[in-house]
């Protein structure tokens, strides 16, 4: 087909709509009437309540971090001290959530809008790796030294530790858009809220080859 | 002579450029229901984006960015969407002959298949290109180079060829 056919094919369909398309100006008018929040700003309330909560348990951690630091046993302190970076890390993608949130406008070009709502839902998935990284240090904080002098429980504690240590690890580096289509990757991001993620990071795949392909403009 | 940017302007806004919105809307969702949602979300997220719309853009350039936007997102974010906005009962763009689809002929019907099968931005791109935009005019919306546009166009539709080529032969 010729490229003039073709832009003649799309002026009859414009004609044919043009004779058919009626707006239902009463409805129009209800949507000025909506008391709503564009969707992507009504996420920023539900975050920055996560990131309030997580900076005054992160005060308090470090207020007891600091307190008990000459005393406390050393695996209670380092437990709590890795949960406190991994939580400010998690903390910090939630603010950087928020600032692509009064980044996005809707009406400005379409890559660089794409690119940043891509970014937005594709980070939850860093959350959820840094989470998972996060396990372990609920099987250490509580070991005491006394513990030691038991062999038996001793084992079985270095051996559940390193499980935990290894699965965390292992997910932490395998919760990657390419293991998408495995097994254990559906079982564990299976559901309506994470299928969206995925297709973000597909998304932003999408938008890296049309940087490549040629320079971007704002 | 500055935009008036009350309701009753925004609904002659919308009369006037509701063959946009449909024509990106259709070109987005196949399913008849979803796409009056869509055609809903386009209608909300322009009025939501009116009082800040800057005149030196073209008005057209307003509305396809902002539906291409709400479009290429709007598979993303089904669930949330539900959550928050009340679906109206009735549609706000109606097609006279609903009961029946258009009376397209079998050309149109395959270009608009055809269309659907491509990437979002590609879609996007094929859509501005047939609608009669310049190349530039393409890039400000798209946001990419106009030469890049050029690259590009010209794939889509050397693709377009080869399928209009194949499924008649």
């Amino acid at each position: 087909m010729q490229e003039s056919e073709l832009i003649e094919l799309w002026r009859s369909y414009d004609r044919k709509l043009e004779e058919n398309l009626t707006l239902n100006r009463q409805n129009a008018a209800a949507i000025t009437l909506m008391k709503i929040k564009s969707v992507v700003g009504s996420m920023v309330p539900m975050k920055i309540f996560v990131i309030i909560v997580s900076a005054l348990w992160l005060s308090l951690v470090g207020v007891v971090l600091y307190r008990t630091y000459d005393y406390a046993s050393p695996f209670f302190w380092y437990s709590i001290a890795i949960h406190a970076v991994i939580l400010a890390f998690v903390t910090g993608v939630y603010v950087y959530q928020v600032v692509l949130i009064y980044q996005t406008d809707l009406s400005e070009a379409l890559v660089a809008t794409q690119y940043r709502l891509a970014q937005l839902k594709g980070s939850t998935l860093l959350i959820a790796r840094l989470m998972f990284l996060h396990a372990p240090i609920w099987t250490t904080f509580s070991i005491q030294q006394r513990m030691f002098q038991h062999p038996v429980w001793m084992t079985v504690q270095i051996l559940f530790t390193i499980v935990f240590v290894v699965g965390a690890l292992w997910l932490f580096f395998n919760i990657r858009y390419e293991n998408r289509e495995k097994k254990w990757f559906k079982f564990i991001f299976r559901g309506n809220q994470w299928e969206p993620v995925v297709k973000s990071i597909e998304m932003l795949r999408e938008i890296e080859q049309y940087k490549t392909d040629g320079q971007l403009i704002t | 002579m500055p935009l008036n940017r009350d309701a009753a302007h925004f609904v002659n806004v919308v009369d006037a450029h509701k063959g946009i919105i449909y024509k990106v809307a259709n070109a987005y969702c196949r399913d008849t229901e979803d796409r009056k949602d869509l055609i809903q979300e386009i209608t909300l997220q322009l009025w939501l984006a009116f009082p800040k719309y800057d005149e030196q853009f073209m008005l057209t350039t307003w509305i396809y960015r902002i539906a291409l936007n709400v479009s290429i997102s709007f598979f993303r974010k089904q669930v949330s969407r539900d959550k928050i906005n009340h679906r109206l009962d009735e549609e706000i763009l109606t097609l006279i002959t609903e009961d029946e689809p258009l009376d397209l002929d079998s050309d149109l019907t395959m270009l608009h298949e055809f269309i659907r099968q491509l990437r979002e931005f590609d879609r996007a791109l094929m859509l501005l290109y047939l609608e009669g935009h310049s190349q530039s005019d393409m890039a400000t919306i798209l946001g990419i180079t106009a030469s890049n546009v050029s690259t590009k166009v010209g794939r889509i539709k050397e693709q377009l060829r080869r399928k209009f080529s194949t499924f008649k032969s």
